[in-house]
């Protein structure tokens, strides 16, 4: 019985009060014939089955988004540079680069979750693709009135229907939140290391001399992952209730 | 036996959902296989019963854990509802959680039947002429 409470409480972080009651009050009327091995068996397995997508899309979002924002700077570092003065497409240009790997990571993360039938899902992978068109093939002719004229058909799209609404909402916070954090962040990361390092640049030789602060911003990037993965699953449940209660109140 | 019945507002929910479904759903084997037993089971289909009755009817010993996940998983697309139902000792004092096929996951269980007997049309496999080139 102790087992089982214990067992209850676990699964009750990821499943929720009812759900875990009901399931544990299961394994224990089906294990008294099976034993405890199949008990704790059985309560591993509605955990791994649980927690595997989350815990996969966590990493994945972690990779797709470094992964991303490495080839989105790259390229869209090129559209500063040869259109000087730098400093004034600079700011536009990293806003564009960020949001795209925000999108692309969530994205992945959704796909992973909630499938690609997901309306949040098809938002980030046209948002992702259309900012990736402007960054690769921004001197291309029509590229760029292409893309406005569809970006505003699909944003058009989606403000008309209440599950487009929904994943522009899902859209905005994941990437409000993440932004909020990670910025928040590196202003801590970086009021630590600019005494450290009295302001100088860092390189390969800084960072093997402080590898705390390669540390810390590994950390960094994983807290923001989770945020971002966090937001969206958040605001995924939230805007599904909230459908529901609303479809119910009509 | 007032555990056996659904919340009262869940059936214009569900109702509502499935006036805005546009097709039914696809569904899987093992989803398919869950949902015709709750259906045989009717007033009294829990986790444990499910369990059994699949285990009895197909001879395949189910996972909880791969029931619960089909279970939840078919709820958040409204195929079934669920409700709480009452504690007893066996139980150690814990709830069941009964489920009922909503009309979406009757007409989605409808869609694959009928998908089914559409490919097994002309085949007559089932101790036919065309059996034998069929385990050949």
């Amino acid at each position: 019985m102790r087992a089982a409470s214990f067992a209850e409480k676990l699964l009750r972080a990821v499943l929720g009060k009812q759900r875990a009651a009901a399931a544990i009050g299961d394994l224990v009327e089906i294990g008294c014939s099976k034993g405890i091995a199949w008990f704790w068996l059985s309560v591993s397995g509605c955990l791994i089955r649980t927690l595997w997508r989350p815990f996969l899309g966590v990493v994945v979002v972690m990779y797709s988004t470094s992964w991303a924002l490495r080839i989105f700077i790259r390229a869209g570092a090129s559209i500063y540079t040869s259109h000087l003065p730098g400093s004034a497409w600079m700011p536009y240009m990293t806003a564009l680069c960020g949001l795209g790997a925000l999108m692309c990571g969530a994205g992945f993360y959704a796909a992973i979750c909630y499938g690609f039938s997901d309306r949040f899902t098809q938002f980030a992978a046209i948002f992702s693709g259309l900012n990736a068109a402007v960054v690769f093939a921004w001197w291309v002719p029509g590229v760029l009135p292409v893309v406005a004229v569809l970006f505003l058909v699909s944003l058009a799209f989606y403000f008309s229907r209440p599950d487009g609404r929904s994943a522009l909402l899902i859209a905005v916070s994941a990437s409000t939140a993440t932004m909020f954090t990670y910025f928040s962040l590196a202003l801590a990361l970086g009021s630590y290391q600019n005494p450290l390092m009295h302001g100088k640049p860092m390189g390969d030789a800084e960072l093997r001399q402080h590898p705390v602060l390669m540390w810390l911003g590994f950390l960094m990037w994983v807290v923001a992952a989770v945020v971002n993965a966090a937001t969206c699953s958040y605001m995924h449940n939230r805007t599904k209730q909230r459908s529901a209660r609303v479809h119910m109140l009509r | 036996m007032d555990y056996l019945k659904p919340p009262i507002d869940k059936p214009a929910l569900y109702a509502y959902i499935v006036v805005l479904m546009k097709k039914p759903a696809s569904l899987g084997e093992f989803e398919q296989i869950v949902l015709l037993a709750i259906l045989r089971l009717r007033d009294c289909a829990y986790g444990v019963s499910i369990r059994a009755e699949i285990a009895e009817r197909t001879d395949r010993e189910v996972a909880p854990g791969a029931l619960y996940t089909t279970l939840d998983r078919m709820e958040e697309k409204y195929l079934v509802r669920s409700w709480m139902g009452e504690a007893t000792s066996e139980r150690g004092g814990r709830p069941k959680r009964y489920y009922a096929v909503t009309k979406a996951g009757r007409a989605a269980l409808v869609n694959a039947h009928k998908a089914y007997q559409s490919l097994l049309e002309g085949l007559d496999f089932i101790g036919g002429a065309h059996a034998s080139s069929i385990i050949c």
